[in-house]
């Protein structure tokens, strides 16, 4: 902890190397008192303005993209083992339907955290703010459904959120139903493909209503690289009307990347200046009743409440 | 799955009683979207009530193609004949 704060952490009142281990606790460094709190992630001494950082050299540059390369081939080799070796037998294993999708969705959740610390040796740094929130952390607090919604500037945003949110459900790009290296993953877990809305209406109603955690990106897709305002894809209406359908609250995670990397178009293996440092904060619960209530109705409830999700998450881009 | 006497009649109540639009501003020829503010998770909740009256025969892929209250007009009218 200690050398933590001499590298300069002074924007966040706590930096906590792991996650879900703290009680929160005040320490003394240097004459300064330091608040730690739990549920902060932090794996990086990367800060806006501190300065050079090893890996921002050009041979640096070179490194981290080498060890992107490298990412997104071990993705692809641990996805096609996982399909034709580890899913195959939980069909094989696990005739319950349910069981087996939550331990799909558990699985991928673990794997996908091995990758972003894989990651983060060298091409990312992140930290994380109330993720999971503590009614996933909890078992007993577990049985209310949360709709989980997050803006969507880089291609793994839901890397980050899925296991951050372990065995969360999550409404996932069709195509991936048809992509030979993912289909058996979305499959096995029983994610939701993103070209039915009708199912997603009333499936994801029902999942959250069972007390699970369905995370979607209400812009359906990716903020693409260097978009005028007007080219940023709209929230869509459809998490908070599932969250005011199935009674359950909102939890909205704002995402940011700086520098901006794997963003919509562009190429993937083209490192950033320095190393890209995500920042994905939970912010407070939104409860749809709020909105819908007082004769508002769903529809128009819906809509302010979308309204200001975008603005929530969006907000810290500009 | 009883046909509406009068389509036009029936998808006007629809967008007056469901999505509180004001009965006024439907004309066969206001569009959908941009007139009436029905956005895409309206148009599912259409055509699961259309549903009702046309026995699932009005798919998301044929509604895709529906611009104003005359389309919709005009498909449950198909859907039925």
């Amino acid at each position: 902890m200690a050398n933590r704060a001499d590298l300069g952490v002074r924007r966040y009142t706590a930096i906590n190397g792991r996650m879900g281990n703290g009680r929160l606790r005040n320490r003394t460094v240097g004459g300064t008192q330091i608040d730690i709190v739990k549920d902060v992630e932090d794996n990086s001494s990367y800060r806006e303005g501190g300065g050079q950082q090893p890996l921002d050299s050009p041979a640096g540059r070179l490194w981290r993209s080498l060890w992107a390369a490298l990412c997104f081939f071990l993705f692809g080799v641990g996805a096609l083992l996982c399909g034709l070796l580890y899913f195959p037998l939980l069909w094989l294993t696990l005739r319950r339907r349910e069981q087996r999708e939550r331990l799909a969705r558990q699985s991928i959740s673990f794997l996908f955290g091995l990758f972003i610390r894989f990651m983060g040796l060298f091409v990312l740094s992140w930290e994380s703010f109330g993720l999971p929130p503590a009614a996933l952390r909890n078992k007993r607090d577990a049985q209310r459904g949360v709709v989980v919604v997050a803006n969507h500037p880089t291609l793994i945003d839901a890397v980050f959120l899925m296991w951050l949110l372990p065995g969360a459900d999550c409404v996932v790009k069709a195509s991936h139903w048809r992509n030979p290296l993912l289909m058996f993953a979305v499959r096995a877990a029983g994610y939701l493909p993103n070209d039915d809305d009708e199912l997603i209406l009333s499936e994801g109603a029902r999942r959250v209503r069972e007390g699970r955690c369905l995370l979607l990106f209400p812009q359906g897709t990716r903020t693409p690289m260097d978009a005028r305002p007007d080219q940023v894809p709209a929230f869509r209406r459809g998490a908070a009307v599932i969250a005011a359908r199935a009674g359950v609250p909102l939890l909205p995670v704002r995402i940011r990347c700086v520098p901006p990397a794997l963003r919509k178009g562009e190429p993937w293996l083209r490192a950033p200046a320095r190393r890209g440092h995500f920042t994905l904060t939970a912010l407070p619960l939104m409860d749809p009743a709020d909105w819908t209530g007082d004769g508002a109705g769903e529809r128009l409830g819906t809509q302010k409440l979308t309204t200001e999700l975008s603005t929530l998450l969006l907000e810290a881009l500009n | 799955m009883n046909k509406p006497d009068n389509p036009f009649k029936y998808v006007c109540d629809l967008l007056v009683d469901k999505f509180d639009i004001p009965p006024d501003a439907i004309q066969p020829d206001a569009l959908l979207a941009d007139d009436l503010g029905i956005d895409s998770i309206d148009a599912v909740d259409m055509i699961v009530y259309m549903r009702d009256v046309t026995g699932g025969r009005i798919t998301p892929d044929r509604f895709k193609t529906v611009r104003t209250v005359q389309d919709v007009v005009d498909l449950v009218d198909h859907v039925m004949a």
